[in-house]
């Protein structure tokens, strides 16, 4: 999932930068229209650290390897602070693991940071989940399908960039095939991911659930500097 | 070649038999080719001594590269491919360059891969000059950091750097 330096054209790299600095300038927005926003600050740092980690593992699968790209889990934990997150995550990876690389930044945090995002909204789909069901049942379809849905789009978004960035003298159907080959190997991924992700949710969901309510807080509208130090600590997400 | 060969062998000169002087005149043609790696010539056959450089490529998890597209870039038509190929199952990839100059190597597999810069002096195309270029790494998916402590160790400081963060962040909020 990462594209390293000198494998999509130079355009594609300040388009990639252009775009991500997009995108973080209005995560960074929405995240200032949150009551406290240095609250999140220790989960986005602690799953900034997970996503540094948990992305560097690499599973090898014959001829390639793989790893997670947990988009979906940050995108479901965090918000709005998942893509600013993957952007720290990814800039220590380029820098000190060879993973992706510097001139590639944007284009690797909109891989990875855009799911997290649609991650986020799938998340939020949760409440239109039946009533019947038990939070813990609802938080963890919605963490599934989030989780599955950022592990997908990010696969998506990777192989489309790369299809239609094939240099010359490379043969563009082996190129396509091994490409293929590789969106296909992920298939298992994509459940494990949700699975992971459902997991991880369901237990926050039940041992620290003001964790995931602190987003549920995000309000369309700006508060008065009263209302924020009057704001209660939320309802449940999931509920 | 073989008469000038039979005057030179002296240590020969005893043999009488014309078949032994015939095979010790073969030997010292062959390994006048070997000694000085020049151009042979035999029944028609062609044998010409070529300087050949061969890559490597491997995943940075120590799995190599099998059946990976490989482009070469010539240092006279740097965007034009001079050639194209596959590595074998061991990642492995030979190609003889025909002038001096950095050339250019690009592995590529899924999205993933290396380019190597290979400088060819003019002694290796000409004399096969058995000195090996040291080539450099233009971009790969391998780290800044060279050696595996580095990696690790900077790797570390990152992390410790975000959960240094966490706890900054934690204390100013519990006082």
């Amino acid at each position: 999932m990462h594209i390293p330096d000198g494998f999509v054209p130079p355009q594609l790299c300040i388009v990639g930068y252009g775009l991500s600095g997009l995108v973080t300038w209005h995560c960074l927005r929405q995240v200032q229209r949150h009551p406290d926003p240095a609250a999140q600050m220790p989960k986005a740092s602690l799953l900034a650290a997970a996503f540094f980690v948990a992305t560097s593992i690499q599973i090898p699968l014959p001829p390639m390897s793989l790893h997670l790209v947990l988009s979906g889990l940050l995108g479901a934990v965090l918000g709005y602070y998942a893509f600013l997150s993957i952007l720290i995550g990814l800039f220590f990876q380029a820098l000190f693991l060879g993973h992706g690389g510097l001139s590639t930044l944007g284009v690797n945090a909109l891989i990875i940071g855009i799911p997290a995002l649609v991650g986020y909204g799938v998340f939020n789909l949760g409440r239109w989940l039946p009533r019947s069901l038990t939070p813990a049942a609802r938080c963890g379809i919605s963490g599934f399908l989030a989780g599955a849905t950022g592990m997908m789009l990010a696969v998506a978004i990777f192989i489309s960039l790369l299809v239609f960035a094939i240099p010359v003298g490379f043969d563009a159907a082996t190129e396509r095939a091994a490409l293929l080959t590789l969106g296909l190997a992920h298939g298992p991924l994509i459940i494990v991911e949700g699975i992971f992700t459902a997991l991880l949710v369901t237990f926050l969901q039940r041992t620290k659930p003001e964790l995931l309510t602190g987003l549920a807080n995000e309000i369309p509208h700006r508060q008065s500097q009263s209302e924020r130090t009057a704001h209660p600590s939320g309802e449940q997400l999931c509920d | 070649m073989v008469a000038p060969a039979e005057k030179s062998l002296a240590g020969l000169k005893h043999l009488k038999s014309k078949r032994y002087r015939y095979m010790g005149a073969v030997f010292q043609g062959m390994g006048l080719v070997l000694l000085f790696g020049q151009p042979g010539w035999s029944h028609g056959a062609i044998a010409t001594v070529t300087r050949t450089f061969a890559v490597e490529a491997s995943y940075s998890s120590g799995e190599p590269m099998a059946l990976a597209q490989v482009v070469v870039y010539s240092p006279e038509n740097p965007d034009q491919p001079w050639t194209t190929g596959q590595t074998n199952e061991a990642g492995e990839f030979e190609f003889s360059p025909d002038a001096a100059g950095n050339w250019d190597v690009v592995i590529r597999q899924a999205g993933h891969g290396a380019t190597v810069s290979v400088p060819v002096a003019t002694t290796a195309v000409a004399q096969g000059d058995q000195q090996s270029p040291a080539a450099t790494l233009i971009s790969s998916s391998e780290p800044l950091a060279s050696s595996p402590l580095q990696r690790w160790a900077s790797a570390g400081a990152a992390l410790w750097g975000l959960v240094g963060t966490v706890l900054f962040f934690s204390r100013g909020k519990q006082s």
